[in-house]
């Protein structure tokens, strides 16, 4: 009882002087308004970028599209390649070239359009961080 | 919680969260109050999980006092906690003076030790939130309570 009296009067005479309390107050409304800026960074890009997806989304369905019509136009498979050997994964080549070479011009695509995007999400990120920086530096 | 509400609770406890960080640092103010800061940045971007603010406080000294750990792991910190009994006589202004015994006695204590001493005391918090802030049980508090107590009694008395 004894001992817990004896630190409870130690403990209750610690009243310490702080540094400046609205100083401390106002460097947490600064590091508050940081911490509000960054999140909303982080929104407007994961904004934009879902619009890239979307944007690439409907061009690569377009394009896809336009050029699937376009190899069902054709009738007959065109002789593209010619083996003389006799193998059934040579004839199964032989038969759908050209439905192959849909697959590979559609990765190709694919891949294009979503490097074209990211690059253009980038050049656009650089140009409103310099026109930020820009802002930042008028008087 | 909104950001006026979260201010509105925080202006009310920050000298209490920041006297107990400064026990906790032994006196070192600078880091007390980077503590405390980082803490309340924390506890900011996670408001939306208090549900209760009747219990803002003990969350808050949650976060502190897992902040402090997390300090008190960097080297920076360690070797500031290791020295502060022979910094603080070097360079003490009167205010910091006032304490250096105090300090200089928790600085031998473990830091779980020191947590739930100040906890009890200074903040007279129950065992049982003592035990839900350091994440422990509340067998190991009593411990922590006992031994923490001999310990500065020894040191205090020497």
């Amino acid at each position: 009882m004894n001992e817990d009296k004896y630190f409870e009067e130690l403990f209750s005479n610690y009243k310490p002087t702080l540094n400046d309390s609205d100083a401390f107050m106002q460097t947490l409304q600064r590091r508050l308004d940081a911490v509000e800026y960054v999140r909303l960074q982080q929104a407007e890009q994961q904004k934009r970028y879902r619009r890239y997806i979307l944007i690439a989304l409907i061009v690569g369905m377009v394009l896809g599209g336009l050029l699937i019509a376009f190899v069902m136009t054709f009738s007959q498979p065109a002789a593209l390649l010619s083996f003389r050997i006799q193998s059934n994964v040579i004839e199964l080549i032989q038969q759908n070239v050209h439905f192959i070479a849909l697959i590979f011009v559609l990765l190709l695509l694919g891949v294009s359009v979503v490097v074209i995007f990211h690059s253009m999400q980038e050049v656009d990120y650089y140009l409103s961080m310099r026109r930020k920086e820009k802002l930042a530096e008028r008087p | 919680m909104t950001r006026e509400q979260f201010i509105a609770l925080v202006t009310g406890e920050q000298e209490s969260l920041r006297r107990f960080l400064l026990a906790l640092c032994v006196g070192h103010r600078d880091d007390a109050d980077d503590i405390a800061q980082e803490a309340l940045i924390k506890a900011y971007m996670a408001r939306d999980k208090i549900c209760d603010n009747e219990k803002f406080g003990a969350w808050l000294y949650r976060i502190a006092y897992n902040t402090f750990i997390d300090h008190q792991r960097s080297l920076r910190t360690h070797a500031c906690i290791e020295e502060a009994g022979t910094l603080m006589a070097e360079n003490a202004t009167d205010a910091q003076f006032e304490y250096q015994d105090l300090y200089a006695a928790l600085s031998n204590l473990p830091p779980k030790e020191r947590t739930s001493i100040l906890l009890f005391y200074l903040k007279g918090y129950p065992v049982r939130e003592i035990a839900d802030i350091v994440h422990g049980s509340e067998a190991a508090v009593r411990q922590q309570l006992s031994r923490g107590r001999e310990h500065l009694k020894n040191i205090m008395q020497r």
